[in-house]
């Protein structure tokens, strides 16, 4: 399985050639690959469903606990079948829809990528691989969908979907690993076992919730549901095999995979069941308001997401089986009629409802696909999803109180029906509406054959139902509720309630079916009030928080080199000093007691130059300022012993005024930058920084130390060095190396001056 | 304790050497100076990067001031080829512009001296010492291109700014110095703390922390970021934001983990706080950006603040995390800024956004380096960033900083907004996006290593992490 999923990645590499050499002929070698993986999978069929297990692993980053570990179950092996199944029906489809497309080679890649990722998400057993397959498929629907990257929409929706997706599965990313800390495993098979630990954990509701985010977000559910009727933006292939089929069903997989560790609390059901039936009632209602048929689709996909969502919500046995045939059922009836609805616009140019009619005689084999699965979709007697449906009425009535979820499917099923009968019946009876400039006609039959064939198996499923139950749903089921189970699905339960809910929706949806224009034009003023609602909200907030960037920006980010100042030492002064007051420090103020009178007037210097450099109003008189305060500071090295660094800084303050005086003549007349309020603030920071550095040098100077160094040069200068005068002993013996280094340091530094007096001078002669 | 003396400066003597050397090519070598001048800054970058990658010295050198572990040779080498990368990004573009000369060589290596100094420095003054010869020469780097005031600004911003940070980071260690009384960086940090020196050790860290935190532009000190990253020459602007910050950042992890438990309680909530505030300021900023390095600065801003985050469980092992997202880091911003480098146009570089119109349909390598940098920083699969982000993320939730873990995801969550505009821009086909650049063919080969690397360190991480947690653990014991 490992191989065959990164093979599938490898293989991506060659469509572009392929297409180079074979032209339009390379879906059929392209299609060559899902159905050699469909092939693959089916023959685990067998032993999967007599209740046994895949798994195979290989090490990638085993010192994370990251395995590339895959675990084939029942609900991993439906959904595996349905994509490279699906897939390879697609891959056919597109070598015709895309014919002469320039950039069919990349498509086709992209397709590959896509597949081969979503079937690394159902098959991934360890959560964080799974977390990276799941946003490759984010990554390649963004890539499919702004196939046609010239269109301004489609590169929005594009946008729209990574973003909602890819933001989706971050959240994912954090859920997982909360997941990994809480039950102490990443791989899912061995989560399943730590149900109760998980949700005894005090983490359990973030985690939940994050997860939730996560499959939310990819399966369209409310709030989240606008960004896939805007991916219908994306060529009709691969709505049909992302936005339908496969890839929104993604978070369902991982409601349904996960829920034995997270279902089961109150939490869940009132999350999980509420927003379910929210998105389905929603994606029902907004779907009969299209005319645009992929729209239609596009929302009733919504409604069916959030259905199989409300279904694990309820997260019963009939409930669970519900979930997984509807799933199916679906993906068979949504596919074809997709595949359909592509047909038409490729052969007639247009998809809106209003202008389709009467081209059965055109293009009977659509038709027929057409027809079978609309006829599926709405639910009719022999068709799979009929029996989805009486099964998902037989979990509902069981829930209480069973009068809300019943009504809200029972609505739902009217608006399905209505769907079916738009999209499905609708474009190939009555009479046509239009004369279109060149006359419909058949598609090419590699592309009528794979809706007719996944229509008909809608139907097929439906007649002959208990060998799918026995191989298929059964061990899906099974792998969903972690219990042994055995489904038998059947046409005829007998008369029951049930049976009577269904026909009451079937009845009611034909006659809505009938009045639709005239319901649509009633519905007409609350269209933008409620198509708008959550996607207005989403734009809102991108704006929302791109004005408080800029506010930021402009605030902080003046450019002013005085403002970044001022918050750098405001900071510093609050950090520091914050943790000083905490603290409460020994500032040993006691021990400055014997200050000398010398000392004293030292200081004095100090800080008058120090007030002159700031107060004066000309420059020369600042710089002159600033050396008489480099001449008083290396006066008090001198006083406290320490003659090498005295000398240094007085060379090195002679030189710097120096260099300060010259670089004066360069600059323009002295003004003042800031008013008197900006300066009694700086004044104030200034004051504040000041004083905790002064503090600090207290604190630094409590801690008592026995002074090791002035006693040691008393006793050792004579005896080591053979000098009297101490003074030269630390200059040129025990600091031999660092006075040379003081020594060079000034040398280059008057090196500068004189480079720059050159400059200066050349500059001169030069004007 | 062996004292290894010169084995363990091979690397130093190297670089300081090729820049000593540079500068007399410069000037003495009138004629052929600048056919030499490049070679020799490339061989002795190289020299430094085979020497500490190959010789083991065996144990610390010059009293135990220069650490010679693993630790320290791993980021020699990182250096190293940030700097040859550097090199190789700037060799057209520096030409190009005039600004070629011995004194941006010779400069070069003697920041990337610098760098090797922060990182491998055991003692306080080596460590001040790196930082001042790195800090120097960063400044003269951003003000390479002499006439354009714009990189003048930059640097006169960056001199500033860094000069009073410089400031409090030498007092913050004077006052260590003085409470401690050593000044040797592991036993100073590791010693206990008492009533007497409690609240010196922990203010001469405040100190020291500002100093770092203007280093790695962690907010609130962040403030000088993007305009110097806007002003400075892209290649300059590439080894400033991957070299400088990966410095110091691996002489704060050290510092880290040498640090006593009790002092380093006190210092957690300072980070955490510090981190959060990176995060999200840094990535909520960076939606208002409409200049790709300011939002590329901002960026790395933000960056930061997830490291920092992965910081606070160096005491639960997080330090390999740390190790392996600076290592990836210092590849993406080394890309994403190298991209902008070769995409400039003949005189300007080409820096709003606009200007990165339909790219990548026509210098489809160049932008799929950008694009695929800007999806790693982003933290998408299947690229190196998304491993990086996950051991950040592995490491900060195993220590108990859910919390802050939560914050990162939500504004990782804002950052992917970002990085995806700019890929949107990149892959839009309405645009023209006027003369196509010529940079030579080192510059584009430096590039596709990158991208190369950045996809495989993605699929393949074993070998670097299992590398990075033998070297980490040879360090904390």
């Amino acid at each position: 399985m490992v191989w065959i999923v990164l093979l599938s990645f490898v293989s991506a590499f060659f469509p572009p050639w392929l297409c180079r050499v074979l032209h339009s002929r390379t879906g059929w070698i392209v299609a060559l690959l899902p159905a050699a993986i469909t092939a693959y999978f089916a023959r685990f069929i067998e032993e999967i469903s007599s209740g046994g297990t895949v798994v195979e692993s290989m090490g990638w980053v085993p010192c994370l606990g990251i395995e590339l570990s895959f675990h084939l179950d029942g609900l991993s092996l439906l959904f595996a079948l349905l994509i490279s199944g699906i897939g390879t029906l697609v891959v056919i489809y597109s070598g015709s829809y895309l014919a002469g497309h320039y950039q069919l080679g990349r498509f086709y890649s992209t397709l590959l990528i896509f597949m081969a990722s979503m079937l690394g998400t159902v098959l991934a057993d360890n959560v964080i691989t799974l977390f990276v397959f799941w946003e490759l498929t984010s990554f390649s629907s963004y890539l499919l969908i702004g196939f046609n990257s010239d269109q301004k929409p489609a590169r929005e929706a594009a946008l729209q979907a990574l973003l909602v997706t890819g933001a989706g599965g971050l959240a994912l990313l954090a859920g997982f690993l909360l997941l990994g800390q809480a039950a102490g495993t990443l791989e899912i098979s061995a989560l399943l076992a730590k149900g109760d630990a998980v949700r005894s954990h005090p983490f359990y509701v973030p985690i939940l919730l994050l997860i939730l985010a996560g499959a939310m977000t990819k399966s369209a559910q409310f709030p989240f549901h606008f960004w896939l009727p805007n991916a219908m933006q994306a060529p009709t292939p691969v709505s049909t095999y992302l936005h339908s089929a496969t890839m929104v069903k993604a978070g369902v997989y991982l409601l349904a995979r996960l829920s034995p560790v997270l279902a089961g609390t109150a939490i869940w059901e009132n999350v999980v069941t509420p927003v379910g039936m929210i998105t389905m009632l929603t994606g029902a209602f907004l779907s009969l308001l299209q005319t645009d048929l992929k729209l239609v689709l596009a929302y009733s996909t919504v409604s069916a997401l959030g259905g199989m969502t409300m279904m694990l919500g309820v997260g019963s046995q009939p409930a669970a089986e519900a979930a997984v045939m509807f799933l199916v059922a679906h993906a068979l009836y949504k596919g074809a009629l997709f595949l359909v609805v592509g047909i038409l616009d490729h052969e007639t140019g247009t998809r809106q409802s209003g202008r389709l009619g009467g081209l059965f005689r055109a293009m009977p084999a659509t038709g027929l696909a057409g027809i079978l699965a609309g006829f599926s979709m709405a639910g009719f007697m022999p068709s799979f999803n009929f029996i989805a449906k009486e099964q998902t009425y037989a979990a509902i009535l069981e829930t209480t109180p069973a009068v809300f979820l019943t009504a809200a499917f029972f609505v739902a099923g009217t608006c399905y029906v209505v769907v079916g009968g738009i999209t499905g019946f609708q474009p190939f009876t009555g009479r046509p509406r239009e004369r279109f400039l060149k006359p419909p006609h058949e598609a090419p039959p590699s592309m009528w054959v794979c809706p007719l064939i996944m229509a008909a198996a809608g139907v097929l499923v439906g007649v002959f139902p208990s060998p799918a139950g026995k191989y298929m749903l059964s061990s899906a089921v099974g792998a969903v509720l972690q219990a042994p189970s055995e489904v038998q699905p059947a046409l005829w339960h007998g008369p029951d309630v049930k049976l009577f809910l269904s026909t009451a929706a079937m009845l009611a949806g034909i006659c809505l079916y009938l009045a639709r224009a005239k319901f649509r034009r009633s519905m007409e003023p609350l269209t933008p009030l409620l198509s708008k609602g959550p996607e207005h909200l989403y734009s809102l907030s991108l704006a929302w928080l791109d004005t408080i960037a800029c506010a930021q920006t402009r605030v902080l980010q003046s450019g002013r080199l005085n403002l970044y100042l001022l918050i750098t030492i405001v900071t510093t002064t609050g950090l520091v000093g914050a943790s000083m007051l905490e603290h409460e420090p020994i500032l040993g103020l006691e021990r400055w007691s014997d200050l000398h009178i010398y000392e004293a007037i030292l200081a004095v210097v100090l800080l008058t130059s120090t007030v002159v450099i700031v107060r004066s109003r000309s420059r020369l008189a600042a710089v002159a300022a600033l050396g008489v305060v480099g001449y008083a500071v290396a006066l008090l090295f001198l006083l406290f012993s320490a003659p090498d660094l005295a000398m240094t800084q007085f060379c090195i303050e002679t030189l710097s005024v120096v260099l300060l005086v010259m670089v004066l003549y360069r600059l323009p007349r002295y003004r003042d930058y800031s008013s008197g309020k900006e300066r009694f603030r700086d004044a104030v920071v200034a004051t504040l920084a000041g004083g905790l550095i002064t503090a600090l040098v207290l604190v630094a100077t409590a801690v008592t130390r026995e002074a090791r160094l002035t006693p040691f040069f008393t006793e050792h200068s004579l005896l080591l060095a053979k000098g009297r005068n101490i003074v030269n002993v630390i200059l040129v013996d025990f600091r031999g190396l660092d006075t040379l280094g003081e020594i060079t340091v000034l040398a280059v530094a008057a090196l500068g001056v004189y480079s720059l007096l050159k400059l200066n001078t050349g500059k001169k002669s030069g004007d | 304790m062996m004292d290894s003396g010169w084995l363990v400066i091979l690397p130093h003597i190297s670089l300081a050497a090729g820049g000593i050397l540079i500068f007399c090519a410069g000037a003495f070598m009138r004629r052929r100076a600048s056919d030499i001048i490049p070679v020799l800054a490339f061989a002795s970058a190289a020299c430094a990067g085979v020497s500490s990658a190959w010789i083991d010295p065996g144990g610390p050198g010059f009293l135990g001031m220069l650490d010679s572990g693993g630790f320290s040779r791993f980021f020699a080498v990182i250096f190293s080829l940030i700097t040859l990368m550097t090199l190789v990004f700037s060799h057209h573009y520096a030409r190009d512009r005039g600004f070629a000369g011995d004194e941006f060589y010779g400069v070069l290596l003697f920041a990337a001296l610098g760098m090797i100094l922060v990182a491998g420095a055991s003692h306080w003054l080596i460590f001040f010492l790196g930082l001042e010869l790195l800090s120097l020469s960063l400044y003269v780097l951003i003000a390479a291109r002499k006439n354009d005031p714009a990189s003048n600004e930059a640097a006169l911003k960056y001199f500033v700014m860094g000069s009073v940070a410089g400031g409090f980071l030498t007092f913050g260690i004077a006052v260590l110095y003085a409470v401690t009384g050593r000044m040797d960086i592991s036993a100073g940090l590791g010693s206990t703390m008492t009533a007497d020196n409690r609240a010196g050790l922990l203010l001469g860290l405040s100190l020291v922390m500002v100093g770092i935190g203007f280093k790695i532009s962690l907010v609130p000190f962040h403030l000088w970021t993007p305009d110097v990253y806007q002003g400075a020459p892209a290649p300059v602007t590439a080894f400033l934001s991957t070299g400088s910050k990966v410095a110091v950042f691996a002489a704060l992890l050290r510092f880290s983990l040498c640090s006593h438990e009790a002092v380093w309680a006190y210092m957690a909530p300072l980070f955490w706080g510090l981190a959060a505030l990176t995060m999200i300021v840094g990535n909520v900023t960076a939606l208002a950006q409409t200049h790709l390095k300011r939002l590329l600065a901002y960026s790395s801003i933000a960056q930061m603040g997830y490291v920092l985050m992965a910081l606070l469980a160096v005491k639960h092992g997080g330090a390999s995390a740390v190790v392996f997202y600076l290592a990836v880091y210092a590849l993406m911003d080394l890309g994403a800024f190298g991209a902008v480098a070769v995409l400039s146009g003949e005189d300007r570089e080409r820096d709003d956004l606009e200007d990165y119109r339909g790219m990548g349909y026509v210098h489809p390598w160049r932008a799929g380096l950008l694009a695929v940098c800007l999806f790693s920083l982003a933290g998408l699969p299947p690229t190196a960033g998304f491993i990086g982000k996950f051991v950040l993320f592995h490491a900060a939730i195993q220590a108990g900083y859910v919390a802050l873990a939560l914050v990162g995801i939500l504004a990782a969550i804002v950052s992917v907004y970002y990085y995806l505009r700019v890929m949107g821009i990149l892959y839009m086909r309405t645009g023209e996006c006027g003369i196509v650049p010529r940079t030579g063919i080192l510059g584009d080969g430096a590039g596709m290593m990158i991208l190369a690397l950045l996809l495989l360190l993605g699929i393949v991480p074993s070998p670097l992490l299992t590398a990075i947690s033998n070297i980490v653990s040879s360090l904390s014991h």
